[in-house]
């Protein structure tokens, strides 16, 4: 099929669902309400939220705002799925992964801390009808044999398997490093699957995504964890846009001063580039980054696998700034000290 | 006409034989079981007080629902497990009237059986779980084969640590690209169903070091068993030792299995049968009541199928049995079951997927039948091809689950081949047999015009039918003033008659007549409703807003209007695919001529056919059902009523 055809429905679909996202004026409004009441009020009548927030029962919840929000992540992606076949389909179902990936980490946390998994099992993003775990009998697993034992006959039965007799510490570390792993790979074979062009487009969006990754992983691992460097290359994640598996392992054998000295002559300056606080900002320049990355992606609007790749996550942003700017409004932050933790740009942040 | 005329059936009997009484109405498989506590409620178990009696209504004071034994499901489990272990295909499932029913002696002699099959298998798959590991074992250290080291050696080194295990092929590229960097020797020493397997040996003083970095890989180990000692080879030498042992031991065990296989497979079946049964019963007391000498049962009972059930009935002490008629029943619907000839039963399945009829409707499944199969065969009417679709037809009523469908297919290949007969048409080609009737591409007009005709007599039927229904219904409103009743009859009729003339230049009515009857019906069609009324004194005449209604009776005389013209035209589809029909053959004919070659013809003249069966059989198919669906149903039929089911085994 050509790609004009394949993607003339789809991109006129993902115009219309962008048009519907928040504007600049929705998000200084947002900033300005009182209380989580009015907040989400707003959101009912202005935005296009108003349909999971409208069966919300205690509007005083954030965790259950926060969780609606999500959903309308779902239902919106789940919009954009019928229009898609084959490998396309099976892509964009792959990258819908990351949210049972992230159900499950919420749950092996939970089990970590010996908590009560039907309490975890209710803030579930992913309800039955989009995912294949069987959220009920996995939140009444007792312990962490059991949960995994549940998840037989789904693909992270076996990535898991190797942890059910480990008594040790750090284990939730390495089980949550290996599903990542997992994800991205997936991705990337996925990816491999599509039309010549779209694979290679693809490729650089998730390569880059993946080497803001390794940088932070490194750049933390050399300077708050004492992780050997053959440890930090190893749980790097392959198939990085800029960076190849040798200067990862540079960066790797190498220490904080100078990883900062390679990332400077990077694309990626930016991360360093700043005299603010490089730590606490770090996770927001790299989603800013990926954010006007994908903005301009977008109002390029090629016919290719791009313009809804980069919905997707304007989408996912929108609802992540949101989520923050809740947050900080429930611990009484200015509205200028919001900005500097919103993903986009709003006037005067930096 | 075809629907059973139904009645309720209540019972009363002792709690004593509920077991074996619901067990032989279950093997009957004709009470469709209605809730007994409601009926109860509404004074169905009215009875004559006679001294016998008395308990009986004392009793009814005093019920309570049935506790659902869920004691089955485990016995169920076990029956299919065993089934599954022995290999047992299902025979069928017979069940005899009348036999005693002691659940409990089955739950023992099932449980038996199951402590003593289950025995060996245990050890049988226990057994296979240590050939999987010795094989696989096999497998994974095919590679080491060579090394003539003890492997209690490389364990009990002093200043080295070795260890077995898996890596993926991604982390094995990451640990080689990264080779130099680590203090450890990694060896391939085969592969395994997880992937491949490595022997790492390494410093003892680097351990943690190591297998820290072993797990950033995603390392998965394998442990060496205690029991496997000395080089490879004599560890290979052992294990092959072990390997003869099991599979000895594995033989008897089968032996023993296949042994007790023959002796228990006919009554693990049997026995199993009786389960379901059970489960049926229990099903079925969700709908009953007790109280601590008597059971209360209601259902719904064909009259027809009333003696046989009293028969087997009476055969229990004790048993009271009352009929309610349908008309007594308030608020209850009673169910539909129908009941037609042989020709005509596949066709219920048509009917049902529209609706189920009401019972107080009349069953369109004779009219359907026959008309479905003349369209069909005026559509598709060939000797040889209609021949093909019988015997498919047939094979297909054979094979499991397709019978309904396979009677269907049949039936219309039959009357495929009487059309075929009259057209004379034999596998496409007309110069075979003669035509007794007509040849359809010879007489194109006559053909559509026949078909018209044809359609207009069934609408005519499918009027008078729904007169019929509405009538049964008591539905003045519809059945006289409305589109589908006496009023649009006369109505169709009268401007079938006006066109007629037209078009054959006959004054068959004179035209003032006819213009002022059309009026006067659409007079009466709008006014119907305040008609109604008046006819049976009810007040208000409009039960909705007045000039809202008027608007839509307008509009619907348009419509109405429409529908008949185009509903008639409709039916030249009838001739219309009588002649693609025979275009389609000349066609495949055509490209046959062209190609040549004997052997060359056939095979085209055989796809041809083939596809002609397929494609067009498909698509006329399709169009009949439409034209009953569209056309008629819409015109005579609701289907709103309720199937009957009565509780019964499947078989």
């Amino acid at each position: 099929m050509g790609n004009k055809r394949r993607f003339t429905a789809i991109n006129t679909k993902v115009r219309v669902l962008k048009s519907k996202l928040l504007d600049r004026k929705d998000y200084l409004q947002l900033m300005e309400k009182e209380g989580l009441r009015s907040q989400v009020n707003y959101l009912k009548e202005n935005t296009a939220y108003n349909e999971v927030l409208d069966n919300l029962a205690d509007l005083d919840d954030i965790y259950e705002v926060e969780i609606c929000l999500k959903r309308h992540f779902m239902h919106q992606y789940n919009k954009l799925i019928p229009y898609f076949t084959g490998e396309y389909r099976k892509l964009l179902k792959s990258m819908l992964l990351r949210f049972e990936i992230e159900d499950i980490k919420y749950f092996l946390r939970a089990l970590d801390r010996r908590e009560d998994l039907s309490k975890a099992a209710n803030s579930m993003i992913l309800n039955e009808h989009y995912s294949k775990l069987d959220i009920n009998k996995l939140s009444k697993s007792r312990n962490l044999e059991e949960f995994i034992e549940g998840l037989k006959g789904t693909i992270y039965y076996d990535i898991l398997k190797p942890y059910i007799n480990e008594g040790q510490q750090k284990i939730l570390f390495y089980m949550e490093m290996n599903l990542d792993r997992f994800y991205f790979n997936l991705l990337k074979n996925q990816s491999l699957k599509l039309d010549k062009e779209d694979s290679i487009l693809y490729g650089e969006v998730l390569g880059k995504n993946i080497d803001l990754l390794n940088i932070q992983w490194i750049y933390r691992g050399l300077k708050f964890y004492s992780l050997s460097p053959e440890e930090l290359i190893n749980y790097t994640l392959s198939n990085g846009y800029e960076f190849n598996y040798e200067k990862i392992k540079k960066m790797c054998y190498s220490t904080e001063d100078k990883l900062k000295e390679i990332v400077l002559s990077s694309r990626y300056d930016f991360l360093f580039d700043t005299e603010n606080d490089v730590d606490l900002y770090m996770e927001r320049r790299t989603e800013r980054y990926l954010f006007y990355q994908f903005l301009n992606t977008f109002k390029r609007g090629k016919f290719d696998i791009t313009t809804v790749i980069a919905y997707i996550h304007l989408l996912e942003y929108e609802i992540r700034d949101i989520i923050s700017i809740l947050e900080a409004k429930k611990y009484g932050l200015s509205s200028n000290e919001i900005k500097e933790f919103l993903v986009r740009k709003i006037e005067g942040s930096d | 006409m075809a629907i059973e005329k139904m009645t309720i059936m209540n019972v009363i009997g002792r709690i004593s034989d509920v077991d074996n009484i619901l067990k032989d109405l279950i093997v009957l498989g004709n009470v469709d079981l209605i809730n007994a506590l409601s009926q109860i409620e509404e004074s169905s178990f009215i009875f004559n007080l006679k001294d016998e009696n008395l308990e009986k209504a004392i009793d009814l004071n005093y019920i309570s629902a049935f506790h659902k034994d869920k004691s089955y499901e485990e016995l169920i489990k076990k029956g299919e497990e065993l089934k599954k272990i022995l290999n047992i295909k299902s025979s069928g499932k017979e069940f005899k009237l009348g036999e005693q029913f002691n659940f409990s002696e089955v739950s023992t002699s099932l449980n038996s059986i199951y402590e003593e099959i289950k025995e060996p298998y245990n050890e049988l798959s226990l057994l296979n779980e240590k050939l999987a590991k010795i094989n696989n074992f096999y497998s994974n250290f095919s590679l080491l084969r060579n090394i003539k080291i003890p492997i209690e050696e490389l364990r009990g080194l002093s200043y080295f640590d070795i260890k077995f295990g898996v890596l993926s092929k991604e982390d094995m590229i990451k640990l080689k690209r990264n080779y130099e960097n680590i203090l450890a020797v990694v060896l391939h020493t085969g592969t395994s169903r997880d992937g491949e397997v490595y022997l790492v040996i390494y410093p003892s003083s680097v351990k943690d070091e190591i297998s820290r970095i072993l797990r950033s890989l995603n390392f998965k180990e394998i442990i060496v068993p205690d029991e496997y000692t000395g080089t490879p080879l004599d560890m290979m030498e052992y294990l092959e030792h072990r390997k003869i042992e099991i599979e000895n031991r594995k033989s008897i065990l089968e032996k023993t299995i296949l042994e007790l296989k023959n002796k228990y497979s006919k009554a693990i079946e049997d026995l199993l049968n009786l389960v379901y049964i059970k489960e049926k019963i229990e099903e079925s007391k969700e709908h009953m009541a007790k109280s601590a000498k008597f059971f209360y049962l209601s259902g719904w009972v064909a009259k027809r199928d009333k003696t046989k059930i009293e028969e087997v009935l009476n055969k229990y002490e004790d048993v009271l049995i009352i009929y309610k008629e349908t008309n007594e029943a308030k608020g209850l619907i009673p169910p539909t079951k129908l009941r037609n000839l042989r020709l005509f039963r596949p066709f219920e399945s048509l009917v049902k997927m529209y609706g189920i009829p009401s019972y107080d409707e009349i069953d369109p499944t004779p009219f359907l039948s026959i008309s479905y199969m003349f369209l069909f065969g005026a559509m598709f009417g060939d000797l040889g091809q209609g021949f093909v679709l019988l015997m498919a037809g047939i094979i297909l009523s054979k094979l499991k689950g397709n019978k309904v469908f396979g009677g269907l297919i049949g039936r219309l290949g039959f009357s495929s081949m009487v059309f075929g007969t009259l057209y004379g048409a034999f596998f496409g080609f007309e110069d075979i047999i003669p035509a007794l009737l007509i040849r359809p591409f010879e007489n194109i007009n006559t053909v559509l015009v026949g078909a018209v005709a044809i359609g207009i007599c069934l609408i005519i039927i499918s009027y008078i039918y729904g007169i019929i229904n509405c009538a049964k219904r008591k539905d003045l409103k519809d059945g006289l003033f409305g589109k589908d009743g006496l009023v649009g009859l006369l109505f169709y009729l009268c401007l079938l008659i006006l066109v007629g003339g037209k078009l054959l230049e006959k004054t068959l009515l004179p035209l003032e007549i006819g213009v002022v009857i059309v009026l006067l019906s659409i007079a009466l069609m709008i006014f119907k409703e305040p008609l109604t009324n008046l006819i049976l004194k009810k007040r208000p005449l409009h039960e909705e807003h007045v000039s809202e209604y008027y608007i839509e009776g307008v509009f619907s005389i348009v419509e109405t209007l429409l529908g008949m013209l185009s509903g008639t035209v409709s039916f030249i589809r009838v001739g219309a695919f009588a002649l693609t029909h025979v275009g389609l053959f000349i066609a495949f004919e055509t490209i046959a001529e062209i190609i040549g070659t004997t052997a060359g013809s056939i095979i085209v003249l055989i796809i041809g056919n083939i596809i002609i069966i397929g494609l067009e059989g498909l698509i006329v198919f399709i169009q009949g059902l439409r034209l009953q669906y569209y056309e008629l149903f819409s015109r005579y039929y609701k289907g709103e009523g309720k199937e009957f089911k009565p509780v019964k085994i499947s078989k």
